[in-house]
């Protein structure tokens, strides 16, 4: 009699223990998943992949190493850029990456787009953004259509127009 | 509306989908909280849904990660929560908490169907046949003491998934309660606003669910059950807008700094939806006919147009309070000093279109899920037992399987 109510027992905890089984497989396949998907170094330096911190380091450099390289060969474009609203950008600011123009100078022309995409993306009217720090209008009916730099020298925004504002 | 917002509040990060995101997760707690009320607490009045409210649950539960990951845009990149687990982030805490709740949800299931699940495995032919073996994972067994045993872990289940479904839903409120820099968010009161919030929209969609699947297989709606709920989505609904005018009222007689921003936002940013929907249809309305839907006077089909119609607007204003929270928690700027704007956008940029579409996306799973797991009690011939229901030991199920 004891030894059927055990079976019964046994019997009765078979779902239970299947479950349980199939648990222990799902958080199995979950380590393995982990382990492999999980990049060795993450965690060297902090909550990141720690080569990432060297594959950084390694990368091309893209950009030129600031103004002064620019004004070895346009010392003109950068003084007048130096004495005028923009004093304050640097020439990659709006020409773009150019360490590669610096390498091969005559082989790589970057051509920089004065339209109003370029320049809208500060001078464009914005909730956030103060008139009193930046000079800002509305791209569409303040243009026409036409590229900004029809009537504006960025070197000098004011220049072509007669100075005035 | 207007004033000076910094450039990176401009756009809306968090958009409909986000606004999903508690609210999906929200009627998932609220649909099991339904389920445990009688497999728990022995309301024997509810015994109807019971087994239905825990089906949407797993349907809605499997819909809740749907608009966080479109919402990522990177889907895949959700793993790395569970992968490299990071403990002192609320937010990548989800993964877990979620997982925890899921298979909880599951294993309830599971067991709660298991009997069905083997029935089925052998009256069922060809591929069915096979589906539902496969579903019985082998364990074909059951005799009595298999059922009981079956109940016992019911029962133990349910009682972890209370605080289960609390510490879910809980923790949602708690991402947006915990972020110290956003008036309209920042209170202790949040977790506990957004679970009565989800009781209250869980028992609604378990009005409507229930209503909906007796009208489709042309079965009479047991007025008792309807009844009990609309009781319990009452009083809920009372605890539930406590807290939240008593939120604001606290934040309104402190009347700190942040307070007129706040105000600002209520009167001129979302006056529509929060003091219109969200008060007015979602609350107020529901509040007033309630009563009158279970009052013994009413003919049976008063009772049921006031109750689903007071199930409808109280999901529509917990859809709306969402929304308000969400968005609105956005519009306010970090400088005090101004609101962003809303944009609403059919197709693009979570607009309302996919948006509607992740919603209905639960819905089609409880569709699938009935389908595959019926919960209608009238099919199984159960025989229910006389005797009350005493909590901890759901036993209808077990009598009916052991005569």
């Amino acid at each position: 009699m004891e030894a059927e109510t055990g079976q019964k027992t046994r019997m009765s905890q078979k779902a239970v223990f299947r479950v349980g089984v199939v648990l222990v497989c799902a958080l199995v396949v979950f380590g393995i998943i982990r382990q492999l998907s999980v990049p060795k170094s993450f965690g060297q330096y902090g909550y990141y992949r720690g080569d990432n911190v060297q594959e950084w380091v390694s990368m091309d450099q893209t950009f030129a190493s600031g103004n002064q390289v620019c004004a070895q060969c346009h010392a003109q474009e950068v003084q007048e850029a130096a004495q005028a609203e923009h004093s304050q950008l640097d020439c990659q600011s709006c020409h773009g990456p150019m360490q590669d123009h610096v390498k091969q100078p005559n082989q790589v022309h970057p051509r920089v787009a004065g339209n109003v995409d370029l320049c809208g993306a500060c001078h464009r009217v914005m909730v956030g953004r103060s008139k009193d720090n930046i000079r800002t209008v509305q791209v569409g009916s303040h243009s026409g259509g036409l590229d900004c730099i029809r009537c504006h020298d960025p070197h000098q925004p004011y220049a072509k127009i007669g100075g005035g504002r | 509306m207007g004033g000076y917002v910094f450039p990176n509040e401009i756009h809306v990060n968090w958009g409909l989908f986000i606004v999903l995101y508690p609210y999906i997760t929200g009627l998932v707690a609220g649909a099991f909280i339904v389920s445990s009320l009688y497999h728990v607490f022995g309301v024997s009045d509810l015994k109807p849904v019971s087994r239905l409210s825990l089906v949407s649950a797993l349907a809605f539960l499997f819909g809740a990660p749907v608009p966080l990951l479109l919402h990522l845009g990177q889907p895949l990149r959700a793993f790395n929560i569970m992968f490299t687990p990071h403990l002192t982030s609320a937010m990548a805490g989800f993964g877990y908490i979620y997982s925890f709740y899921m298979i909880i949800c599951l294993l309830e299931a599971w067991f709660m169907f298991r009997k069905d699940l083997v029935i089925f495995s052998q009256k069922k032919k060809g591929f069915a046949k096979r589906f539902y073996s496969l579903l019985t994972l082998g364990a074909k067994d059951i005799s009595p003491e298999a059922l009981h045993t079956d109940h016992k872990v019911v029962s133990v289940l349910a009682v972890v998934g209370i605080p289960s479904a609390c510490f879910l839903h809980g923790y949602v409120g708690f991402i947006f309660g915990s972020i110290k820099a956003n008036p309209w968010w920042s209170t202790p009161l949040m977790p506990v606003i957004f679970l009565l919030s989800a009781i209250v929209s869980g028992i609604a969609l378990q009005i409507l669910v229930y209503s909906v699947s007796c009208k489709v297989r042309k079965v009479e709606i047991d007025i008792p059950c309807l009844v009990a709920m609309n009781k319990y989505l009452w009083t809920f609904l009372i605890f539930a807008t406590t807290l939240e005018l008593l939120e604001i009222l606290h934040m309104g007689y402190e009347g700190k700094s942040e307070w007129d921003m706040v105000r600002g936002l209520i009167t001129q940013g979302i006056p529509v939806s929060y003091l219109g929907v969200q008060m007015g249809l979602g609350i107020l309305t529901p509040l007033v006919l309630l009563p009158f839907g279970r009052a013994k006077r009413r003919s049976d089909g008063v009772k049921k147009t006031l109750t689903v119609a007071c199930g409808i607007l109280v999901l529509i204003g917990v859809l709306a309070m969402r929304f308000n929270v969400v968005i609105g928690g956005q519009l306010i700027s970090k400088s005090m000093a101004g609101y962003a704007q809303f944009h609403w956008t059919l197709l693009s940029d979570e607009g309302v279109i996919p948006t509607l579409g992740i919603l209905a996306f639960p819905v089609v799973m409880t569709l699938v899920l009935v389908r595959i797991l019926p919960p209608w009690l009238e099919e199984r011939k159960v025989q229910i037992a006389d005797s009350k229901v005493t909590p901890l030991s759901a036993r209808w199920e077990l009598k009916g399987s052991g005569k």
